[in-house]
Parts: C-alpha cells; structure tokens; sequence
C-alpha cells in the first residue's frame, strides 16, 4: 500500500490510521449529498451528550462546481474523508499532524500551516472555529470544532476533519490533473488492471456537467423539492427524524441542482437556504429529544 | 522583589486577533494590580500565534502588613459585650489597652493584619482573567464549559521561582513548555525569564513581534533586491503574516507571465488575501515573482524545492481561475450584466440592486447637483451612464470569485467596453472611501457617485428604522456616512446637503418602497446621525472638543464644509490673545447672568436707564456689532467685529456695579448683559465653549 502512488492507497492509509485512533469506520451514505457533514454519522451525531468517534468517505456532489472534465482541480463528485470525535481530544492537532504523516506528507519536509477559518453552513443552520490546515499553501484538510448544529449548541463539542482527498491526491502523486490520478497500483501480473482517476470517473464528470447545467428537468426538480419539504415536515410530525432527514437532505441537493441550473434568482436563494435550514433544525430536534426519551427508559430498566 | 511569568500556550491564534489580545492582557493585568494596590516595576505581554504571554518584573513578595487600631466597647460596658469583642479578634483582655475618649473610657487594641502572599493574589488574579477575557470571537471544545480564542493547551506561570497552582479549564500550571511545533515539539522545563527566552530563541521562536516583523522586512527585501525588484505597501500583510509564523523563512517564487495580463488588482488580491504571498514590483510594474514567508527553515535544497513548487502551483490554480472568468466576463456587455440586478437584492423591503441603480441614475442628475456638474465640466448623460453601469459588475464571474474587486472590475470592463476615462474611473472608484484611512475619490464624477450611492444607503435604511444600534451596525451605515463626510470635506463640497438627502427619500416613495408621510422624521433621524458622525470624525482630527459642541450646536444650515470651516477659524481664534481675552469676558457675563436670581423681562428694558459712561459705550458697541452683522459674514468677520466689544465689556465691569440697590439699574444691566451675550451667541454659540 502506498497512500502516494494510488488514490485508493490514500483511503486505505487514512482508514487504518483512524480505526488505530479508535474510530470506527463507516461507509458512505447511500444518498446525494453536498459534503460529508451532511451524512447523519455527523449532522445527527454529533448532537447529544454521548461519545462518538468514526470516519468514512463520503462522495460529495457540488453541481455548479462540475468543468465537464476540464478543469484540473474542479469536479462536480469529488471525495471528502471525513472523522467526527466527540469530544474533540485535547492531542487534535497532533492527529491531524500524525494523519498526515500516515498518508506520506511529512510535516518536517513541507510547511504545514494552521489558517484561521471559521466554518459555517447556512443550510445545515451550523458553525464552528476552526482553521484551514495548509500544507505549501494549499488547503488539504479543513479542521473545525463544531460550536452549534441544526440551531442546537453542541456540547460536548467535535472535532470535525475533512480532507479532500482528489486534492490531496494530486499533491501526494504530484499530478497536475485530477484525471490523471491513478486510481490503484499495478500489481505483479495484474498490470492492465491498474486503472486511473479518469478511467473511472471522467465520462460521468463530462455527462453530469451537461446534465446540471442544462438538461436537468427544472419543472420536475422544483415539484420535487415541495414534495419532499412536505414529506420532511410530515414525517417529523410521526417522530421519525431519521427518515425525515434523508428527505431533508434529497430537498438540499435539489437545490443545489437547480443553483447550477441557474434556475434559482439571487432573491430566491435565501429563501431557500431558509426553507432546508428549517427542516434540517426540526431533524436535529426531534433526534436529540428521540435519544433523550430513549436514554432515559434505558436508565429507567437498568435501575436508575 | 520578585518576577511573574505567565505564557498561555494554545492552537493558533488567529492571526488578525493577536495584536488585540495583547494589549487586552496588558491592560487586565494592569487594572488587577492596581486593585490590589501590588506595586511593580515593568510589564510587559507578547504575543506568538500560539502564546500569549507577560513578565511582571519587581513584585513584592507579599502585600505590606497593615497595623490597624480596633476600637471595642467602653470599659464599663457589659461583660457580654466585651467578651463579643475580644472573641471576634481572637484576643485575651490582656492584648488590649484603655483609652480614654470624648464618650468616655474605651478598650483599644493595636492589631496587624498580615499582607496577603503575592503568590495568592495572582493566582485569583490569572485565574479571573481567564474567565473574563474578552475575545471577539470565542468557542468551546471537548467537554469544557470554558470559552477561549481556540483550545487552551497549556500554562506556565512562575512567580519567585515556584510554580503558581492555577488550573482552568482542564488546563494545570506548570513550568514547561514547547518550541516550535514541527522543529522542537519536546517540551522542555523554564526556571526564570532567561531560561524561558533563551530556551524559545534556541527552539526557533520569536517572542518579540516587532523583531520578527523586522526579520520579515529584511528577509523579503534580500530576496527582492536579488532580482532588482521592490514590494509595495506591505505592511498590513507583513503584520498578518507574522501573526502566522513562530520564525519567518523566506522564498521566492515565480508564475507564468502570461498572468500579468490580469487586472494587478486581481493579481494583487489572489497573492495577498488568498495566500499571504508578497507580490514583488519591477519598475512599478507587477514582476512574475513572489515571495512567500515560511514557518519552515529554506536552507535544506529539497526541502525548499518541495515548498517553492508546492506554492507556484497553487498560485497557478488559483490565477488559471481568475483568468477563466476575467476572458469569461468580457464576452458579455455590462449593460447586458446590470441587467442581473432585477434578481438581486438590495434589501428586502428596499428592493432590487436594479431599483437601487434606477434611483442613483435619478439622483446624480438631481436639481440639487446641476450646478456642481456644471462647474465640474460633468455632462448630465455622463453622470447618469456612470451611474447606470456602477453596479453591473455585482454581477460578473471575476467580482462572484473575488468580492474585493467591486467596482474595480466595473472600471476595467467599462473601459474595455470604450466608455471613458471619466465613467470608468468613477465606477472604479464608487465604493470609496471605505475608512477614515483608505483612498478618497478627487476625480469630480467619483466623487459625486460615490456621494450619491452612499445618500442612497442611508436615506433607505434610515427610512426603514434599520438605523445602527449600540456597537451593531450590520448594513455599515457608520461608514457610509463617514465616507459621505469625507467625500465632501475632502473635496470642498460647500452645499447644503439637505435637498439632496430629501430626494433621495422621495425617490424610494417613487418606487413605493417606502411611505411618504415619514419624510420628516427620518430626515430629522438622519441629520441628527450625520451630525453624530461629524462630531467623531472631528474628535478623531483632534480638534477642540468644546469647539466642535459650539459649531455643532450651531447647526449646518449651510453645509458640512462651512462647518469645519467656523471649527477651524474659531479654533485658531480662540488661541490668539484676542480670542482668549473676549472669551474670558463672555464667561464673567455668561456667570453673572447664570448667577442672577430672578428673571428679568424684557419690557423692564430702558435705555435712558444707563447713564454711566462705560454703560454707555457698552450698549453702542452692542448695537454696532448688531447693525454690522450681516448673514453673509464670514465667520472671521464675525470674530473680528466681536473683538471690538472686549473693551467696552472690560470697561463695564471696572466701573460698573451690576447689583445696583437701584432695582431698575440693576435689571437694565442684567438686560444689558443679555444683549452682549446674545451677540456672542448670535452666529458662534460661545455658551458651549465655556460650559
């Protein structure tokens, strides 16, 4: 395995220096969605009192970011690997440092610098302080303390770090374009297997590019969007935040597909941004008072 | 005498933070001393980006003991009461004494109180200031309750020689501490000032700001006079980026001069706000090198091979978008652009940015203006195209990716586009001036635009009650109005601002946002906040705080430049004999008119009632004064004719008695009085010069 040579090697290195912290490994979520924050193992977890510590990659679909391919540094899906500790440890730093290492980017050998950067997300009604960690003056990983989520306050407090790992990628195999990335090694015997980051993913940069910016169906897009803030609203009504979420999440990435559409005026946006804020704060509530109920029976059966 | 070392080691400061920080140190420690009367000799506080530190020198070991005399209960009082007072001071009979005083015999007792350690006083003192102190911006972490900066990690304070026991937060006093992060992460042990300065010097730390700040200078330079070339106005980045590294490295880097095609305010922006690089200047023109100031040491050849390259390529990235958008605006016409407004929002109850445009098209070639584009050489279709276009840019790819280049990037446009020099240079230039610092326009057209736009801003927010409260002003309306005050003193602006304001007020009820009926009271809440602002920006000049209340008080029927205008010619006055003399004299009448007990009418008012010589001269001075005061005077004028009065008032008031037992003398002469004053008064309202 070598985090240098294959993007592959890259999550592996990542996965198995976080599991070693302790973190359990998750998958991806099986949705569209914005950034890994928005997989519930973040947005919903990280709210409560009890401890959580995991890390997964999550494709992440960014529509108005997609180039057709063409741009070296821009993709519509890219990949973010993403580790919640709750409660942020007193060493994060030093993992992330230590991480960093584990991937081949030596500290000692590159000018790794912490730049401030506070985080926030209007959709998610979320913020934290944090900083933009830069190595040679390229932001790899972003590293924030989450101070509020959904509206909540969130105490204990995570540590949330995100790295781009194309990003990431280019820099560690010296690559100037991200389809050039090579995806897994060549193995003894097995050389035409290898395959690159454009191999896989080029034709479908190039197909949802014409897709997002102008064969999406803005009609169908638009219904869909009320259709699931309605199904979000009434699912929150049953006490299911879970499923509710997932539907807040779908009506987040419709907006997003209708941003780059070029369907949403500046004066709509905000409205928007509202509306998803509104459902992601009723998911955020109704989980935490979910878990509360629940932790309290438990205490109840166990003697409390 | 003893030393007190505290450093606050934490994860990094940011970097705009720092300088506040440790001035706010300073002075908490400062106020926390004096409460508790602790002398000391120096104090200093330093600032890295990841401590925050001071050295008390020359503390006492303790607080001074205090020999008080406690007064208890007289010598016959009751046994009860004498055993109370013994028992609270913990004493026998035996310790005290009899004194005898004016209610009798008393017992007295001389007690000392022991200074407190002052060890224990800083540790109460440290322990307060990290609960109090203010960030401008604070979090949590982990399971603290706690707020600071960015987590608090460790703390050394050393008082004597011992380690203090202060703990917050998680976080143990202690003696040690850490170097450099990468270079020297071991923590190692500090006894004393020396030790710990030496140790952070050895393990590659800068304490002082300043001598870092210098190292940068010298070390940028070094590299630029390697290729003959220069950088220009660096410091507010030198500071920023000090503020990020613990040691500054240097090296140079370089791009593909096929970049120098963008705007240099692009070039500039990308390099300096987006990644801290210093861009270097040959022959006052933008060369393809760089210098880039790391927190890693540049002297191992594959090291700094690995950073230079890794930050050429960045920059590459990031000016191959700039140019994307720069090629990608200039294919569509910023008329064709401006026309994006309609979806953009001004403010929600203030409409569009395209309702906002339709109003400055209006407004600049306002009634109230004609004269001033007149003497100007400004054509109306001119100032209106000017302000048809200023926004447009709000809504190009190059201003969506870099929001610092509004307006700049309407000027280039428009000037590629073939507008003038004149229209493009004004919509370059609207958004000045943004700070009481930053470039003002002079270019007439500019300067009216940006006039206009700021009226605009204000008259809107205004009228929708939006006005900034206490320390929140989220629409800037401090800054527009101060940019309005600049605009206008700086270019000499001398009319009357009111018209203007009123039909900018009246060109929102055009486009029924706001109400009609309302005018009056925004128009009084406006003037009454640029007034406000006028008296700061004054303060901030440094002139004559008593002046400015006069000339404020005065109002500005006129305009904002007469105004400072008086303020100069009454300041420059007043420090003149003359001028020093005539005030004295209108406070010993203003005193003796305040001190007056009753009040005088008017119809007591005899003239045939003086009959002294000195009243005499007094009241023909008074009328000649009255009768040569003209509206149109300058306010030299008016000062000179008011010295012409000093004589006669010191005159009156050797001769004459004013508490005459005669009751009609007397109120004659209150009258009298009243008349100098009200002259005085009259155009420069000296009462507050003396209040």
């Amino acid at each position: 395995m070598d985090p240098t040579k294959a993007f592959q090697d890259l999550i592996l290195a990542l996965q198995i220096f976080w599991a070693n912290q302790g973190c359990a490994i998750l998958q991806p979520y099986d949705m569209e969605m914005g950034a890994g924050t928005f997989h519930p193992a973040t947005t919903l977890h990280v709210l409560g009192p009890e401890a959580w510590n995991v890390a997964f990659v999550q494709p992440s679909r960014r529509p108005t970011d997609g180039r057709y391919g063409e741009n070296p540094n821009r993709l519509q899906r890219f990949h973010q690997f993403q580790v919640i500790m709750k409660p942020s440890p007193d060493n994060a730093q030093d993992l992330c440092l230590q991480s960093l290492r584990a991937i081949g980017l030596f500290p000692e050998k590159n000018d790794i610098r912490f730049v401030e950067d506070d985080w926030e997300s209007p959709t998610l009604g979320a913020a934290g302080l944090g900083w933009e960690v830069w190595c040679n003056g390229l932001e790899v990983v972003q590293f924030t303390y989450f101070q509020q989520m959904g509206g909540i306050s969130c105490n204990p407090v995570s540590l949330e770090l995100t790295y781009g790992l194309e990003r990431l990628s280019m820099l560690l195999q010296d690559k100037d374009h991200f389809a050039d990335l090579q995806w897994n090694i060549s193995q003894k015997g097995h050389e035409e297997k290898a395959l690159t980051y454009g191999d896989i993913y080029l034709t479908s940069e190039k197909e949802f590019s014409i897709f997002n910016f102008e064969k999406s169906n803005v009609k169908m897009l638009r219904k869909q969007f009320e259709d699931f803030e309605k199904e979000c609203e009434s699912l929150l009504l049953c006490k299911l935040p879970m499923p509710a979420y997932e539907y807040c999440v779908k009506a987040s990435h419709l907006f997003n597909l209708l941003d780059s559409r070029g369907a949403i005026s500046v004066l709509e946006r905000a409205a928007y941004i509202k509306r998803i804020r509104n459902l992601a704060r009723g998911c955020c509530e109704s989980w935490l008072e979910k878990r509360q109920e629940s932790s309290s029976k438990k205490n109840k059966k166990q003697g409390f | 005498m003893a030393d007190f070392l505290l450093e606050l080691l934490m994860e990094e400061i940011p970097s705009r933070f720092q300088d506040m920080a440790s001035i706010h140190l300073k002075n908490k420690l400062i106020k926390s001393l004096q409460e508790e009367k602790l002398s000391f000799n120096s104090l200093e506080t330093y600032i890295t980006p990841r401590r925050l530190v001071a050295y008390i020198q020359g503390l006492p070991e303790k607080k001074k003991d205090i020999q008080e005399r406690r007064k208890g209960p007289r010598v016959d009082a009751p046994e009860k009461a004498i055993k109370g007072f013994l028992k609270s001071l913990n004493l026998e009979l035996t310790d005290c004494k009899q004194e005898t005083m004016q209610k009798g015999v008393f017992w007295v007792v001389d007690v000392l109180q022991k200074g407190k350690p002052t060890a224990c006083i800083l540790e109460n003192i440290i322990k307060d200031i990290l609960e109090t102190f203010s960030w401008p911006k604070s979090m949590r972490w982990g399971n603290k309750m706690g707020k600071w900066i960015r987590p608090l990690r460790n703390m050394i304070a050393i008082f004597d020689g011992k380690v203090l026991d202060i703990e917050w937060n998680g976080v143990k006093s202690s003696n040690k501490t850490q170097g450099h992060r990468i270079l020297f992460p071991n923590f190692f042990k500090v006894d004393s000032w020396k030790s710990y300065k030496d140790g952070l010097q050895k393990r590659q730390v800068i304490l002082n700001k300043k001598d870092k700040i210098e190292r940068i200078y010298k070390g940028i330079e070094a590299l630029a006079k390697e290729s003959n070339t220069t950088v220009y106005k660096a410091d507010r980045l030198v500071n920023e980026v000090a503020g990020l590294v613990e040691y500054p490295w240097f090296l140079k880097g370089t791009f593909d001069k096929n970049f120098l095609k963008l705007p240099v305010e692009a070039l500039e922006t990308t390099m300096r706000v987006h990644q801290r690089y210093f861009l270097l200047y040959k022959a006052g023109k933008p060369s393809t090198s760089f210098v880039v100031v790391t927190n890693m040491p540049t002297d191992d050849k594959y090291i700094e091979n690995t950073m230079r390259e890794g930050n050429e390529k960045v920059l590459k990235a990031r000016l191959e978008d700039a140019s994307f958008y720069w090629k990608l605006d200039q294919k569509t016409a910023l008329s064709e652009f401006s026309l994006k407004l309609k979806e953009r929002l001004f403010h929600k109850e203030l409409g569009t940015m395209w309702q906002k445009k339709e109003r400055l098209e209006k407004l600049i070639v306002c009634s109230s203006l004609l004269d001033y584009l007149k003497e100007n050489k400004i054509n109306k279709e001119e100032a209106q195209k000017a302000a048809e276009l200023c926004k447009a840019d709000l809504c190009t790819g190059m201003v969506a990716e870099f929001p610092e280049l509004q307006g700049i990037m309407g000027g280039y446009y428009a000037c590629l586009e073939g507008y003038s020099k004149l229209i493009s240079k004004a919509i370059s230039e609207h958004y000045s001036p943004t700070g009481t610092e930053e470039f003002c326009p002079e270019k007439p057209l500019s300067v009216i635009l940006s006039l206009v736009d700021k009226i605009d801003t204000l008259l809107g927010f205004f009228a929708i009650e939006l006005e900034p409260t206490g320390s929140k002003d989220p629409f800037a309306l401090r800054r527009a109005a101060l940019g309005l005050l600049r605009l206008t003193l700086n270019n000499g602006l001398d009319f009357n601002l009111k018209p203007l304001l009123e039909k900018a007020y009246s060109l929102y009820v055009d486009q029924g946002l706001v109400k009609k009926g309302n005018i009056e009271t925004c128009m009084k809440k406006v003037q009454t906040f640029l007034s406000e602002r006028l008296r700061y920006y004054f303060k901030d000049k440094g002139h004559n705080h008593k002046v400015i209340e006069g000339v404020l008080a005065k109002g500005s029927q006129h305009s904002i430049v007469r105004v400072e205008a008086d303020l100069k010619a009454i300041e420059n006055f007043l420090k003149t004999e003359k001028g020093a003399l005539l005030l004295q004299n209108y406070r010993r009448v203003s005193n003796i008119l305040r001190a007056k007990k009753h009040k005088v009418a008017s119809n007591f008012w005899q003239e045939d009632k003086l009959g002294e010589k000195a009243e005499k001269e007094l009241l023909s001075a008074v009328k000649n004064f009255e009768q040569e005061a003209k509206e149109d005077q300058t306010i030299e004028q008016q000062l000179d004719s008011l010295t012409f009065l000093q004589k006669p008032i010191d005159q009156f008031f050797e001769d004459i008695l004013v508490n005459d037992p005669d009751e009609d003398k007397k109120n004659n002469r209150f009258l009298l009085l009243a008349k100098v004053q009200r002259a005085f008064d009259k155009n420069l309202s000296f009462s507050s010069l003396v209040g």
